[in-house]
């Protein structure tokens, strides 16, 4: 019994602990300084970090913008979503 | 159009021509998806592009939703809240807005609204938001006028609020 016990909790902790991205996809609408400000406040990056991942989302149509937990990656899309900004959650490779 | 700050708690648009004063007034309206389905799937996208994420995507409908909806109807209530404060000179027929400093992170907002509303509901390609459509009874051509009247204003309220 205490062995499917700790089994549980050990696939339980591998679940949450997996990388999650935070991934902005391009938006032919979004002005390319709203989207700079919008990393700067929901992040707090810096204005050279925040236009980096503004023209990789204007380039390459994507941006991988914060990595890290799950729960705080939702909540980082929850916080895009209320800019208005196209994003997602992925599982970091 | 002029924009300027009488002082340092106010933005004030002056110059404003009838045809101006009256995309103002459309912000609100503009910005409402209504029952517009590619308008309401823009303004409420998908939080995951994974068909394994079924659960997350239900649960961000319901629960998520209803929140932003109510973020999104606070900004825009905002606007209409300073749009009867237009007024309009009688003599040269222009308009002037006097917006609070404080106001002005909600219209950034709304207006990025109703651009992302309008452009979805009259489902404007990347090629057609670079060029002009001709002004006629065509009210995909208006919408694109407002897409870009809107997006001007962003980008003034934005530096405004950076030279704070």
């Amino acid at each position: 019994m205490t062995e499917t016990v700790i089994e549980q909790e050990t696939k339980s902790g591998t679940a949450t602990d997996v990388p999650w991205n935070v991934v902005v996809h391009n938006d032919p609408v979004n002005l390319m300084t709203y989207v700079t400000r919008t990393f700067e406040k929901v992040f707090g990056y810096s204005r050279e970090r925040a236009e980096k991942h503004m023209m990789e989302v204007h380039k390459l149509g994507r941006s991988i913008v914060w990595t890290g937990a799950r729960e705080r990656a939702e909540a980082y899309v929850e916080q895009l979503h209320g800019y208005l900004l196209l994003a997602t959650i992925e599982k970091s490779q | 159009m002029q924009i300027t700050r009488p002082d340092d708690q106010t933005v004030r648009l002056s110059r404003l021509d009838a045809f101006l004063a009256e995309l103002l007034r459309r912000i609100p309206k503009s910005a409402d998806p209504g029952d517009n389905a590619a308008a309401r799937t823009r303004l409420f996208s998908a939080p995951s592009h994974d068909d394994a994420e079924t659960e997350l995507v239900e649960d961000w409908r319901e629960y998520v939703a209803p929140e932003l909806r109510r973020i999104f109807l606070t900004t825009l209530e905002v606007i209409e809240g300073d749009l009867p404060k237009l007024q309009i000179d009688k003599k040269s027929g222009e308009g002037t807005l006097s917006i609070p400093l404080s106001h002005l992170e909600s219209w950034i907002h709304g207006l990025n609204q109703a651009r992302l509303a309008l452009a979805a509901s009259h489902d404007f390609t990347e090629e057609e938001m670079e060029r002009s459509l001709p002004l006629g009874a065509d009210p995909r051509a208006l919408a694109l006028v407002q897409v870009r009247f809107y997006g001007v204003l962003q980008e003034l309220f934005l530096r405004e609020l950076e030279g704070d």
